[in-house]
């Protein structure tokens, strides 16, 4: 099933002033329910402006923009829209305002004026989804809580308004190490249980070719590569051309391939370099006394 | 010669109602004039509290603890008991001139609408005539590169570009010592480069430079980590010495390039130490397999 179709869409900033600004170029792209899709490109290619236009935050230009089969433009359903496409903006934690956890994680739900019970039933799940327990954490307030709780608190928010999308946009930004793994592990477990389609901008293309199953880059705000993480950073010519940062990994590959040792450009990930490289290592090891 | 001194320190937040937080406890080490150091540790172990203990702008808790900038008591400047060989009096502000810090949120840490009235306030608060005022800004942009940008509001530019206007105002003071307290943490990869390589140039050019981050690969370029775990020192030694060490237990991830080492030795490789980076890695690797 189609989550997301978007067609020729073009948004252009300050229009007719000297500071107009082209931000997204006649995009086209669709995504199926289920699918992990990376949005990545250097700062000012357009992801944010693209994934403002999921759920209606910034309204259509020229083209269109369909969830589930319902035009972004569609006033009786942008409510519905707003809760579908759930939205985890960069430093969620910022917008965290109510006294306590559970009011917080309330708010959305409240908005959405469902049954006191009902709402009630989402919190306690959302909570436990993002790892605070209810029972804890309910009543403590938000601004006490450890960074990276902050963070699942803010999309335990999100959660509890059970969107079937879920939009991340830079989530790991300013976390120490265990704060990433956390998150990396709850974003995993948000997607099997209960949110099946994902879509993250990010930066940092070690976590982008290592979480999603594709990968969208922006350049000047045209799509220029689409496909599996191995397909569009295998082609280097192009990432380096578009400014992004090549996953570590691919680098040690292309190091390699300096200095001889030729590998597959599609290795992505520590184990596939490891085991790539332990198959090497066999085959010339016998014959490497010249 | 050590620049910085921390004997003993402790550092303990009164949370109100009686209660408390030991941020910091007995810490003593010190840095020496010119040196690079990182300082690692997850959220929560001390880290940016120790950042406001070496200007001064926090002082130890505790009676015994001491810290001494430049053979400045950071305790004793706020008594104002220290004299300088002129017989005038040393303050808080002399440690702060000598200590400056640039901070994690490039929005917040600018006081002008222009560039180059921003990089001028701190020169034009200590009296400095016109023409020093001056020289110092042009000097202090042209050391981060942004000399070109004087004229423009900052509000219109990137976070590494608003970084580097906030490191050219601590330059304009012409301190000693320069902490990054998680000056990358917000950036974009491009950003966080330019920073990295701002700060290892102004330590080439003499200035000490202590980097408090998350990033293991910004640590490896460091002459020398400093890990905290619970307020105390958990590690200290050369990249090469720490990353030997397993830092998992205090919350921290290898870089890249030594977690693949390490799984590369489980299936037969062999290292000569730890390897810190992506270059040391390939040549490890590439003596192996020739």
């Amino acid at each position: 099933m189609q989550a997301i179709k978007i067609t020729s869409l073009t948004y252009i900033y300050s229009k007719k002033t000297p500071s107009e600004k082209v931000a997204l170029d006649n995009v086209n792209l669709a995504i199926n329910e289920g699918e992990f899709v990376a949005v990545v490109g250097h700062t000012g290619s357009g992801k944010s402006t693209l994934v403002q236009h999921l759920n209606g935050l910034i309204k259509t230009q020229s083209g269109s923009v369909e969830i589930f089969g319902n035009p972004t433009t569609d006033k009786k359903k942008l409510k519905q829209l707003r809760f579908d496409v759930g939205m985890v903006f960069q430093y969620p934690e910022y917008q965290l305002f109510e006294d306590t956890v559970a009011k917080d994680v309330a708010f959305g739900p409240k908005n959405m004026k469902l049954p006191k019970e009902e709402i009630d039933n989402r919190v306690h799940r959302a909570m436990e989804l993002v790892g605070l327990p209810y029972s804890d954490f309910a009543e403590r307030s938000p601004f006490e809580l450890s960074g990276g709780e902050k963070r699942r608190a803010a999309i335990a928010g999100v959660i509890a308004m059970e969107p079937k999308i879920l939009v991340l946009d830079e989530p790991f930004a300013g976390l120490d190490p265990v704060g990433v793994e956390e998150i990396t592990a709850l974003i995993m477990k948000l997607k099997r249980e209960v949110c099946p389609t994902v879509i993250m901008v990010t930066h940092d293309m070690d976590s982008a070719s290592a979480l999603a199953d594709r990968v969208v880059a922006l350049y000047d705000g045209k799509i220029v590569a689409d496909g599996h993480p191995k397909e569009v950073f295998g082609n280097r010519a192009l990432i380096e051309e578009i400014g992004l940062d090549v996953p570590f990994v691919a680098r040690v590959v292309d190091r390699l391939e300096g200095e001889g040792i030729c590998l597959d450009k599609g290795i992505l990930t520590i184990d596939e370099l490891v085991s790539a490289l332990d198959k090497y290592k066999k085959l010339t090891g016998g014959e490497s006394h010249v | 010669m050590s620049y910085i001194v921390l004997k003993g320190v402790n550092f303990t937040y009164s949370l109100g109602e009686g209660r408390s937080l030991k941020a910091l406890k007995n810490l003593s080490f010190s840095v020496e004039k010119g040196s690079f150091v990182a300082l690692v540790g997850m959220n929560g172990s001390g880290k940016s509290t120790l950042s406001k203990l070496l200007n001064g702008l926090f002082l130890p808790t505790n009676k015994q603890g001491q810290v001494i900038v430049d053979g400045i008591n950071t305790k004793e400047v706020e008594d104002g008991t220290v004299k300088d060989g002129d017989g005038n009096e040393v303050t808080a502000f002399d440690v702060r001139r000598k200590v400056g810090i640039v901070f994690q949120n490039p929005d917040n840490q600018t006081v002008a609408t222009i560039v180059e009235d921003d990089v001028a306030f701190g020169p034009e608060n200590i009296g400095l005539p016109r023409e020093e005022i001056v020289e110092r800004v042009t000097s202090a942009l042209e050391s981060v590169g942004m000399q070109d940008y004087k004229d423009r509001p900052v509000s219109k530019l990137s976070g590494g570009q608003k970084q580097r206007v906030a490191i050219a105002g601590v330059l304009a003071m012409r301190p000693d010592v320069i902490v990054f307290d998680e000056s990358t943490a917000m950036l974009d990869p491009l950003g966080r480069r330019e920073i990295m390589s701002i700060a290892k140039e102004l330590n080439n050019q003499g200035i000490t430079v202590i980097m408090v981050t998350h990033n293991m690969d910004e640590a490896a370029l460091a002459d020398r980590i400093i890990v905290l775990s619970k307020g105390e020192v958990a590690l200290d030694g050369t990249p090469k010495e720490v990353f030997s060490q397993d830092v998992t237990r205090f919350g921290l991830t290898l870089p890249p390039a030594t977690e693949t080492a390490n799984r590369l030795g489980a299936v037969g490789f062999d290292f000569d130490g730890a390897m810190i980076n992506e270059v040391e890695l390939v040549e490890g690797i590439c003596k192996q397999l020739r």
